[in-house]
């Protein structure tokens, strides 16, 4: 479901703002499956949702608008990847940074395997072409991350859901969010000369989706 | 033999069965004790499974007392709001935490501690990284064990921390007052050597072992052996199996007497992406143990079992039958052989009965009897030189087949000197046969001068025929039971009622021999019995034309052979000095035919005996399908007389019978010395 509205006069480019939506029943599997002996709840207190939402695994892309030339960077902070999805364009030079008090040793899918990234080190590697590429810590197994390569415009939504996109040509676009290997959702969105807010309602996530990455 | 050594093959082949059984069934039984064992270690691994999942529960458990300790509480609360005085909340909470891990059992304290405020950042570490970590700054919310205990969970986890393995809990931090999280506590347990020694200690079994293995290296392990250090390659090649089942089969490693038997099974959390596992590791199987020592591990249980009456009673049985049958089939026979073979020693046979035997006996009773011929046929032997006296002495000392002549009987009674006196008689007289005589229809006249055979043949008349070739020569055997010894009876003389004494005189005696004696019968001078006979004209009557007596002695007649009677006869004369003329026996006139019909006796008219025997010869090799051409009778007679001559001076017996048989489908001829 669509949701458009005029937010402010019209210009030659408008931000766009949306929320990502999740289905009442989510199957979100985290990418690292290893357990130890027992998990069990607390007597105290109920316990919360997974920090990991699906959403932070998400990319919105603007199919037709190219993004500018911002240098991305990937965070190993906290024994994770920060963002979960690195969203780049073709050609772009990645920095993986390490801001941990601990080495990692880094796996890049296609690119890469056990390059060493000491704390407070950096390793740039240049995707050239699109395509999803997963990022590893040999190390730390549940270190997974993933640089999305496209040539159009995506961000990145937070835990919320929500994103955004600036300054976005007014006319028709086509705005697609994907998700682990494949696009979850299409929809075509008309921008105006004022700032734009939508809301997407996603489809339920299949284990397919969850398998096909 | 045939059932003893069918019994012999049967026996051999149940105790070669029974030793193959009790060699294959140590097999299986080794297999099933390695597969006891298997299972056994099997069994060994689930309870170190299961003791290692009471030690995270009993680790979450310490980790969850502690995180409700009101000072961390406390301190963990304010660094979650952000108080900038982080350094102090770390000695407090370090201060604090120390005194509460001090009231844990040495081996109970942990190596690793860890609190987080409520966005991961450490608070507190003790440990491996703490001198490197940042208080307030460096978090650790990837973790999955930090973050789901921040979301409210108490867990445990495995971590491979500078080459080092932790099983690690971790548990919420709750502030009750506020009714949030706001932080969590970690505690990591190192497992080394002595984790190892205690896990094992708490196993049933003092000869398992385990074993801890991380990043392919033993990390902890209760035993040392070299073969352990090989596993993670085994780990390698299981490795699927183990992600499938969470633990390998019970497999062996190293050398097969000094090796192990391990179960290989996954550690769970992080540090199974590191190759963490561990191994309980049993004793070597005892899967191909051999036949001694299965034998060795019979205990007294095991004989109790054993059936003692079926397999004594079932070798009784065995060894019964194989000496029944041992004594039928051997014993028995070869007794039986061994006494005929001992009479044979002794003399009381001649020659052992094949048929009184089977198989190989009777084999060698036939060569005991080829033997005795070839032995008595060799050159120079007794029996030998009895043949060729019969036969003639072979040319080149070549023996004649098919001729074999035997006495039965060994020890004789004194012949009469009448019979002796014929060994005396002079050697080639001159005879010629009538054309005329029934005899002549019996005898072949013509080819007397041709043939070596009758010009080598050491007889009495230059002109006798031969037998012909060596084919067609007769065998003499002797007669092998004595029972068929033919009856002796008196020669009736015709006219004279008897042969007086003065009718027979030595012709001459040896010496060495008084007993032997030459009869010369010539005229009777007995006028009472009116018996003086003409031999000569007896002989003339009986188809000879003419004799001609010895130069010296013109008067004397040879006889071919005397009677029982003539014999005792002429022995009175030779003791009664008044007796010792020589004196003629005149035959009658007309001496009758004899009548071929009727076989005389041996001792009877030897001419007629001869004659009856030469008959008997010739029809039954004309049965035979021989060649009778060459074999006359004055040939025949001679060499018979001859034989028998030989046989009555060797045995001192009264006479000799000739019988006619066939051998081999040739016609036969044996000579038997009458005793009586």
């Amino acid at each position: 479901m669509l949701v458009l509205s005029a937010l402010a006069p019209p210009a030659e480019a408008a931000p766009l703002l949306g929320m990502l939506k999740l289905p009442a029943k989510i199957v979100h599997k985290p990418r690292y499956k290893a357990k130890g002996f027992w998990k069990f709840p607390n007597n105290v207190l109920n316990t919360l949702p997974p920090l990991a939402d699906a959403r932070r695994s998400m990319v919105v892309v603007l199919v037709g608008t190219h993004a500018k030339g911002i240098a991305p960077v990937l965070r190993m902070v906290d024994a994770r990847f920060d963002p979960p999805v690195l969203p780049v364009k073709p050609g772009d030079a990645v920095s993986f940074v390490n801001m941990d008090r601990q080495l990692h040793l880094l796996d890049v899918t296609s690119a890469f395997n056990g390059k060493r990234v000491g704390p407070g080190d950096k390793v740039v590697h240049t995707f050239p072409k699109k395509g999803s590429y997963t990022v590893k810590c040999s190390e730390l197994p549940h270190m997974i991350g993933t640089v999305f390569v496209t040539p159009n415009v995506a961000a990145v939504p937070n835990g919320k859901g929500e994103f955004r996109f600036d300054n976005v040509d007014a006319g028709s676009h086509t705005l697609r969010v994907w998700y682990r290997g494949r696009y979850l959702h299409t929809q075509s969105i008309t921008m105006g000369k004022r700032k734009t807010s939508l809301e997407i309602q996603l489809p339920p996530i299949t284990p397919a989706a969850e398998s096909k990455e | 033999m045939w059932f003893t050594r069918v019994w012999i093959v049967l026996l051999a082949a149940a105790a070669g069965l029974a030793l193959g059984i009790a060699s294959v069934v140590s097999g299986p039984a080794g297999r099933d004790l390695t597969a006891i064992a298997m299972r056994g270690l099997d069994r060994m691994q689930h309870n170190a499974e299961l003791l290692l999942r009471i030690q995270a529960r009993d680790w979450i458990d310490t980790v969850s007392t502690l995180a409700s300790d009101a000072t961390v509480v406390s301190v963990l609360e304010r660094a979650s709001d952000g108080a900038k005085e982080v350094g102090k909340l770390r000695d407090r909470a370090s201060s604090r935490l120390l005194t509460l891990l001090g009231q844990l059992k040495a081996e109970d304290r942990p190596k690793l501690v860890i609190a987080v405020d409520a966005q991961g950042k450490q608070v507190y570490r003790l440990g491996p990284g703490e001198e490197r970590y940042r208080p307030g700054v460096d978090g650790l919310i990837g973790y999955p064990v930090i973050s789901q205990a921040l979301r409210g969970y108490q867990l445990d986890d495995t971590w491979s921390l500078d080459g080092k393995l932790y099983l690690v809990a971790a548990a919420p931090v709750i502030s009750r007052a506020r009714g949030r999280y706001v932080g969590a506590l970690l505690l990591g347990q190192r497992i080394d050597a002595v984790f190892a020694s205690r896990l094992k200690a708490r196993l049933a079994g003092n000869k398992t072992n385990v074993a801890f293995y991380l990043r392919g290296a033993m990390v902890a392990s209760t035993v040392s052996t070299e073969a352990l250090k090989i596993l993670p390659r085994s780990f390698d090649k299981h490795r699927k199996q183990i992600k499938r089942l969470g633990r390998s089969a019970a497999i062996h490693i190293g050398p097969k007497a000094a090796g192990h038997t391990v179960v290989m099974a996954a550690l769970p959390g992080e540090a199974s992406s590191h190759d963490a596992f561990y191994a309980v590791v049993g004793p070597p199987p005892h899967a191909h143990a051999g036949l001694g020592e299965a034998i060795g591990r019979v205990d007294s249980q095991d004989m109790k079992r054993f059936p003692w009456l079926l397999v004594i009673g079932a070798a009784l049985a065995l060894a019964v039958l194989g000496i029944l049958l041992v004594h039928i089939e051997g014993s028995r026979p070869v007794g039986r052989l061994a006494a005929e073979l001992s009479r044979l020693a002794k003399g009381d046979t001649t020659r052992v009965e094949p048929r009184a035997h089977a198989g190989r006996l009777r084999q060698i009773a036939q060569a005991v009897n080829d033997a005795i011929e070839r032995s008595r046929r060799a050159p120079g032997s007794v029996a030998a030189k009895d043949i060729n006296q019969i036969l003639g002495a072979p040319e080149d000392n070549v023996t004649r087949p098919g001729l074999s002549m035997e006495p039965t009987g060994t020890e004789m009674p004194p012949l009469a000197a009448g019979v002796k006196a014929l060994s005396r008689i002079p050697s080639k007289p001159k005879v010629e046969v009538a054309p005329q005589s029934p005899m002549a229809g019996a005898i072949d006249t013509s080819p007397f001068d041709r043939g070596r055979d009758i010009e080598d043949a050491p007889t009495m008349l230059d002109s006798s025929p031969t037998f012909g070739t060596s084919d067609n020569l007769p065998s003499i055997k002797p007669l092998t039971d004595p029972n068929d010894l033919p009856s002796v009876k008196p020669i009736e003389l015709p006219g004279a009622g008897g042969i007086d004494a003065p009718d027979l005189m030595p012709i001459s005696s040896r010496g060495d021999e008084p007993s032997s004696l030459n009869v010369r019968v010539g005229r009777s001078s007995d006028p009472s019995d009116g018996a003086e006979t003409d031999f000569s004209a007896l002989l003339e009557d009986s188809g000879v034309r003419s004799m001609s007596p010895p130069d010296d002695e013109a008067h004397d007649t040879v006889m071919s052979s005397v009677s029982q009677q003539l014999a005792h006869r002429s022995e009175r004369e030779l003791s009664d000095p008044d007796l010792s003329e020589p004196t003629a026996v005149q035959p009658p006139r007309h001496m009758p035919t004899p009548e071929p019909q009727e076989p005389a006796s041996p001792l009877d008219d030897i001419d007629a005996y001869f004659e009856q025997v030469y008959k008997d010869f010739i029809a039954i090799k004309r049965q035979c399908g021989e060649n009778v051409e060459n074999i006359t009778y004055d040939r025949f007679a001679t060499k018979l007389r001859k034989n028998r001559e030989n046989l009555m001076s060797r045995y001192d017996c009264k006479g000799v019978k000739f019988q006619v048989y066939v051998k081999d489908g040739k016609a036969a001829l044996k000579a038997t010395p009458i005793k009586s």
